[in-house]
């Protein structure tokens, strides 16, 4: 049976907080439809009702500024953040990130709001907005609260986001150095979600680590913050042995689950392969 | 093209006859078929991999308003269909065989009503054991899935030419392996669908996107149990076929019945999960085992070869593809004393079927491999060693398969320079590699019937232009275009002076539509000869008004000249309305039929199968991830063989997407199912090659001429697809020295063969 739902259609963000509130458990949010359009057609979501976002003002846009950092409005186009020029001079993790994230056609319809509220663990995204250290705002007509990119995602397609918020925009911090590192492992088809997905920062010099992040998806039932293997490396050496201790660790950290990608043992192997490659290719740029 | 004739339209890359249609959008689909008073069908399918029916409950369905139509097996004659074994049935009689089978269905006033009354059906099932496995279904103790087939065996074949135990023994290395292939699914971007209209005087009506036209008349009738004539089948546009829309499935059948009983017109359009379960026939999966024997200087000596062939629950054209599976490659390479044994076998699953190759694909993933193990024991180049066996002009198979034209031989010595071979293998990279293999495939296949023929009618217009009328139909590959050019070519008119006409059962003579390989060759030899016939009618009527013999006539470029004296030249256009416009005037209108030079094979399976063989060789070089197992194709090389080229860019593009459906194969398709359960039936997990995953591909046609085909063309469309995973196999073994005997080689596969090696050794 195909989906039956009232499409709501409001103009302004009070009145989505408003029908999420009056519809509280039975509406989702429509924008660019690229994943919530899909699951209505497999019948895996029910909705009564479908609140679409597009004639709602205030969440476009992307604004950098050099002392507060890059703010992005929750229905920013994937496409738009990897062509603005500004993510592309200072946040060349975001821009290389958002470049492999499926391919061009989904790319100009999915919002990058879009994607974090679907709580999605194969995507790509998160991980890099959780190892630059962002925050999401959400908003219902109780208020708004910020909450970090890592504590966004609670489960397996589960978020922070409660009934009746909606996620208005992400901020993140002005760039902390340029060593970074994105790897999307896609062995079937560059256009595939990534068997392995990791996104890693690291500050101080090739001798010694300030601080390390290093976030990863498709390996786990949510994207997530591989601690323990930061904690190998902070304050420490990045000799080759401390980054395989590391890769090691971040696969300790992983609980991917067997699917046609692959098997969970494979991919937590993988893990541990390209977080060490990715902090190889981190710690080079730290030059 | 040393042997080819200089030609005025052939060869040229002409604007694509339906192309401009097909790229503004206005190319009618099935889906775009709107008849007055169309009802929408659903179909309720089996939910069980194995199940008898204890009753079927349909009255609270017929009572929901907007219902139409509730049908299930009671409203059918009960008798089976299917083009070798009448096994399968519109709807499920007393049980279903496989998750997705047809039980009910329902044509109501929209999609949603007849999606409710679907609901609303209610079934009292009997679980029944069920099995998965062919290698499983044969032993004593499996559930049978068709009482009356011992064994679950559909199909046995066990085919003994020359000595094979003496060969063995005569040869210096013998070598044995096992091998798999996988159900890999057609992905056509438009799903299987139809629309069906029954008329008060009981005809039928079928709108289908078949690739297979008068074949899906044939079908229809035994279904429905009317003669062929009181059903039309008209083509649609047709979004991609490869074998999967070849009317071996119900879609057309239900929509018929659902059409009769609600008498008005009914749409069924598969949804794309339902495509996965029960639309397109996915390719046979095999498990083969082989033998083989070479002389120490490389020459294959003998082969055995046995095949478990996975036939699903339902035969549909896997026997005619495990037969080919058997022994079609020994039209590749000399051979002398071979066996090829084979086991088609039921299992409660997707019923297998027709897919570009038609079970070549699983013969030559494990026959190039053989090839290239042996090589390797022997300590020979891979390419040296093909060169030795090729097949060549003359060769008969051990199964009588008459080899005319054959650039083999060519072929591999293109691919070995395109490739880079010799320098690539003398500075090697690590982690790299190289692997060969050549191919075979036929021109049309005569299976149906002791026929592999077309035939086709050319009218001419009063204002010069010409009109085909082919029921072959046009699925995507540029026939329609090619048969313009091969008839413009023959007429001397300008390809805009030629068009042709839709598929349509009862417009077009019979024709046995798109598989095997075949329309460019035996289509376009009817086409040939119809256009032969007509421009001897005009050249009557213009050596009339020339005032000349006939035999001095020419024609070029719409023209018709008296040779040696061409300023006396009279317009085709004249020449049609002179002939037309006249007292006892007559139409300027000719068929021309073309039956191949083959023959039925007999009991024993000998006989000359197409009237003629495409050869090609391929190569890849690969990068093999030894930390991952992901396997990078950075070069693909491939060299045709398929006659006089026709259309080129239609040509071109069929071996590009042979590499790709075939690249696809060898590294990441494959349905997978778990208890009869399609497991990944959609596009985000049943994973294909995009364009940005397709290799740096590198490609040449073997100057080659086909004595009988038009113009000297024979068959391309599956020729590129089936060595494709051998290679690949061939050349991550040449990287990394692990060799993968299971398809699709996946990434996973690969890090774990690496990692038994290096424990191993």
């Amino acid at each position: 049976m195909r989906a039956k739902f009232e499409y709501l259609a409001p103009t302004s963000l009070d009145e989505v907080c408003a029908l999420l509130q009056e519809h509280e458990g039975d509406a989702k949010l429509l924008a660019g439809g690229t994943a919530l359009v899909m699951w209505l057609r497999m019948g895996l979501l029910s909705p009564g009702y479908v609140i679409d976002l597009e004639n709602v003002p205030g969440l476009d846009g992307i604004t950098y500024d050099p002392a507060d950092g890059l703010r992005i409005g929750a229905g920013v186009k994937h496409r738009d953040l990897e062509l603005c020029p500004e993510v592309r001079e200072h946040y060349p993790l975001l821009q290389e990130t958002f470049y492999k994230v499926a391919q061009p056609r989904i790319r100009l319809m999915a919002t990058v709001g879009g994607n974090l509220s679907h709580g999605d663990p194969m995507t790509d995204p998160g991980a890099s907005f959780m190892a630059l250290d962002a925050e999401v705002t959400l908003r219902s007509s109780r208020g708004e609260r910020t909450v970090s990119v890592e504590d966004f995602f609670v489960d397996y397609y589960e978020t922070a986001l409660e009934p009746d918020e909606i996620l208005t925009s992400i901020h993140v911090p002005p760039p902390a150095g340029p060593a970074w590192s994105h790897i999307k492992f896609t062995p079937r088809s560059e256009e595939d979600f990534a068997t392995v997905g990791v996104a890693v920062t690291l500050t101080g010099t090739s001798s010694r680590c300030d601080d390390a992040r290093i976030a990863l998806n498709s390996v786990g039932p949510t994207i997530f913050r591989a601690r323990a293997a930061e904690d190998v490396l902070r304050g420490r050496d990045l000799s080759p042995a401390r980054i395989e201790e590391a890769g090691a660790a971040a696969a300790d950290a992983s609980d991917p689950i067997e699917d046609v990608r692959g098997s969970s043992d494979y991919k937590r192997d993988l893990t541990a392969v390209f977080v060490h490659r990715a902090l190889e290719q981190a710690a080079a740029r730290l030059g | 093209m040393s042997k080819a004739e200089n030609f005025a339209v052939l060869g040229q890359n002409v604007d694509r006859f339906e192309g401009h249609d097909k790229v503004t959008g206005s190319a009618a689909y099935v889906a775009d078929v709107f008849l007055p008073g169309m009802l929408t069908g659903r179909i309720l399918r089996s939910p069980l991999p194995h199940a008898r029916i204890r009753n079927i409950d349909t009255s609270r369905a017929e009572k929901l308003r907007g219902v139409k139509a509730v049908v299930t097996a009671e409203d059918t004659i009960k008798k089976g269909w299917g083009v070798f074994f009448p096994d399968q049935y519109p709807l499920s009689v007393g049980k279903a065989r496989y998750v997705g089978e047809e039980v009910a269905a329902v044509a109501a006033i929209d999609r949603d009503t007849a999606e409710e009354a679907l609901e609303l059906i209610d079934i009292d099932w009997e679980e029944l054991p069920a099995v998965f496995d062919a290698a499983e279904a044969m032993q004593p103790d499996a559930p049978l899935i068709h009482e009356e087939k011992e064994n679950n065996i559909a199909l046995t074949i066990d085919v003994v030419r020359g000595d094979i135990d003496a060969a063995f023994k005569d040869s210096d290395l013998v070598i044995e392996d096992s091998f798999e292939s996988v159900p890999q699914w057609h992905s056509a971007i438009e799903t299987i669908g139809s629309v069906a209209d029954y008329s008060a005087n009981g005809k039928y009506t079928v709108y289908m996107n078949t690739q297979t036209l008068f074949m899906a008349r044939m079908r229809l009738a035994t279904a429905l149990g009317v003669r062929e004539a009181d059903v039309r089948v008209i083509q649609t546009a047709v979004g991609g076929g490869f074998g999967g829309k070849s009317c071996d499935d119900n879609n057309a059948m239900v929509a018929a019945i659902l059409a009769r009983k609600a008498r008005r017109p009914v749409k069924i359009i598969n949804t794309r999960e339902e495509e996965f379960l029960a639309g397109s026939r996915p390719r046979v999966n095999m498990k083969v085992w082989m033998r083989m024997g070479f002389k120490k200087d490389g020459r294959i000596r003998a082969k055995h070869m046995r095949i478990i062939a996975d036939n699903g629950a339902y035969s549909g054209k896997a026997p005619a593809i495990t037969g080919v599976a058997a022994l079609r490659h020994d039209t590749c390479y000399k051979y002398s004393d071979v066996r090829s044994e084979a086991y088609l076998v039921y299992t409660n699953k997707i019923p297998t079927g027709a897919f570009r190759g038609f079970g070549n694909p699983s013969a030559e993933f494990s026959v190039e491999q053989m090839m290239d193990i042996a090589a390797d024991e022997l300590g020979m180049d891979p390419f040296e060693m093909a060169r030795l066996n090729a097949a060549e002009e003359g060769y008969v198979s051990p199964h009588g398969n008459r080899v005319i034209s054959c650039e083999l031989r060519q072929c591999i010595d293109r691919t070995e320079r395109m490739i880079g071979w010799k320098e690539k293998r003398a500075a090697r990279k690590p982690n790299r590699g190289l692997g060969m293999g050549c191919t075979v495939h036929v021109s049309g296949k005569r299976h149906f019937g002791d026929y592999d023929g077309s035939s086709a009618t050319i009218k001419m217009n009063e204002d010069g232009k010409a009109f085909i009328l082919s029921g072959e139909g046009e699925t995507g590959q540029g026939h329609w275009t090619a048969m313009c050019q091969i008839a413009a070519e023959e007429l001397g008119v300008p390809f805009s002076d030629v068009a042709i006409s839709e598929a349509d059962t009862d417009l077009t003579t019979f024709c046995l539509g798109n598989y095997a390989s075949r329309l460019t060759y035996v289509a376009g030899n009817a086409v040939k000869n119809a256009a032969t016939a007509v421009k001897e009618i005009l050249h009557e009527t213009a050596a009339e008004m020339l005032e000349c013999d006939p035999s001095d006539l020419v024609s070029r470029d719409g023209f018709i000249f008296v040779k040696g004296a061409e300023q006396r030249s009279i317009s085709v256009a004249d020449v049609v309305r002179g002939r037309q416009f006249r007292r006892g005037g007559a139409p300027v209108v000719a068929s021309g039929s073309f039956d191949a030079d083959s023959v039925s094979q007999d009991a024993l399976r000998y006989g000359n199968e197409s009237g003629a063989y495409n050869f090609g060789c391929q190569a890849a070089e690969v990068e093999v991830d030894p930390d991952t197992g992901h396997v990078k194709v950075i070069q693909y090389a491939v060299a045709s063989d398929c006659g006089t080229v026709i259309y080129p860019i239609g040509a071109e593009g069929q071996v590009e997407g042979s590499i790709a459906q075939g690249l696809g194969y060898a590294l990441i398709e494959g349905i997978r199912m778990e208890e009869g359960r399609p497991v990944n039936p959609n596009f985000s997990d049943y994973r294909l090659a995009s364009m940005r995953d397709m290799p740096d591909l590198v490609h040449e046609f073997a100057d080659s001429y086909e004595p009988t085909g038009p113009f000297g063309a024979k068959g391309l469309g599956e020729l590129g697809m089936d060595p494709v995973a051998a290679i690949i196999s061939n050349a991550i073994y040449d990287a990394v020295g692990v060799r993968i005997r299971t398809l699709p080689i996946t990434e996973e596969k690969v890090l774990r063969a690496l990692q038994e090696k290096k424990n191993g050794s």
